[in-house]
């Protein structure tokens, strides 16, 4: 039972079967699950990257919303912060797709003696770095909190920065930052977003917590916030480029809006430190099949 | 010529947009008296 996916047939089942995933992901570890379905879709499907990228970013606008509603009833969300920061994250985001376009017409490259898409290969070894970078940085940072024992609320690196004017968020523990270093960060986000279609929980929670200092609840649900904004953005910018396939969009929601119930009982289980272990630990696999496909290109 | 423009749009659009909703949240809150934070407790009157 296959669908035609930008000339390329994809089994229905199996897009069922990584939506069911993704959706396990999210509820289990609170996050989109972006940076690791859209190299999952291109290596196991053979789907090009920007469809990928564009097709999870319209996905995540569906994950996002129920999101947001939740933890808006909660009253985790800082609206401020999240609208002061898109508009930096929107430029990003445009940034992040020019150079997807740019990559895409640099045509092919020849990699150990064979010719490939220089798209591909490019985004593959940028996923490759970003996968291993984030699982990394978990694994030191839960090592770290295991040794302390005790959780102690980060100060903020970019409170540091002394550029005019300064903005303040009192609700969610931020007593001064500069606004020029809050929202160039959300832009150097936001290219991220446009060119690979990640960026929120595994990017913005620990922008939030670690360079703006905000309380731990209060960054996971401005987050919700501010990647339904940036995702809706991504999606029209992608989509104008005929880089969004709705088939595969509903497929990956069906998946996801059955599993991720699954994915929440499973975390009311486990440790939170285990989660985080856990996570870096799928993030690595992740990492590591992109690495054996580059190798596989390289070496033939 | 244009990609100059455009790189200035890029920096300093950011900051503006930043800036406007900062002082539109600001007015708000200092109109109402209220904090705009949904569940907030703290009282902006001034």
């Amino acid at each position: 039972m296959n669908v035609d996916i930008s000339g390329i047939p994809v089994n229905i089942l199996g897009l069922i079967g990584l939506g069911c995933i993704s959706g396990f992901l999210s509820g289990f570890f609170g996050i989109g699950g972006g940076p690791l379905i859209t190299p999952i879709l291109n290596i196991l499907f053979g789907i090009p990257f920007p469809i990928c990228i564009g097709s999870t970013l319209s996905r995540t606008v569906g994950t996002s919303f129920s999101t947001v509603l939740r933890f808006w009833k909660f009253g985790d969300i800082d609206p401020k912060l999240a609208l002061m920061i898109v508009g930096g994250n929107f430029v990003g985001i445009e940034l992040g797709v020019y150079l997807l376009d740019w990559l895409d017409k640099l045509g092919q490259v020849n990699v150990g003696g064979q010719s490939i898409s220089a798209l591909q290969y490019y985004l593959q070894w940028l996923f490759f770095g970003v996968l291993i970078t984030v699982s990394g940085l978990i694994l030191i940072e839960s090592l770290i909190h295991r040794r302390k024992g005790v959780h102690r609320q980060p100060r903020g690196l970019l409170r540091g920065f002394r550029i005019p004017p300064y903005v303040s968020f009192p609700k969610i523990g931020v007593r001064q930052i500069s606004l020029p270093a809050t929202v160039y960060s959300a832009l150097v986000i936001g290219v991220f977003t446009g060119l690979l279609g990640i960026g929120g929980g595994i990017l913005f929670v620990p922008l939030l917590i670690y360079g703006y200092g905000v309380e731990t609840h209060a960054a996971v649900g401005t987050t919700s916030l501010i990647v339904l904004f940036s995702a809706t953005y991504g999606t029209i910018t992608h989509a104008m480029r005929g880089n969004v396939d709705l088939w595969l969009v509903v497929f990956l929601l069906v998946g996801s809006t059955i599993c991720a119930q699954i994915g929440v009982i499973a975390n009311q289980r486990i440790e939170s430190d285990s989660i985080r272990f856990y996570f870096a630990f799928i993030v690595l696999i992740v990492a590591g099949m992109i690495g054996f496909n580059l190798l596989r290109a390289i070496y033939g | 010529m244009k990609g100059i423009f455009n790189v200035l749009i890029c920096l300093l659009f950011p900051i503006a947009w930043g800036a406007l909703i900062n002082w539109i949240f600001t007015f708000l809150e200092r109109r109402t008296g209220r904090s705009t934070h949904p569940n907030s407790k703290i009282d902006y009157h001034i």
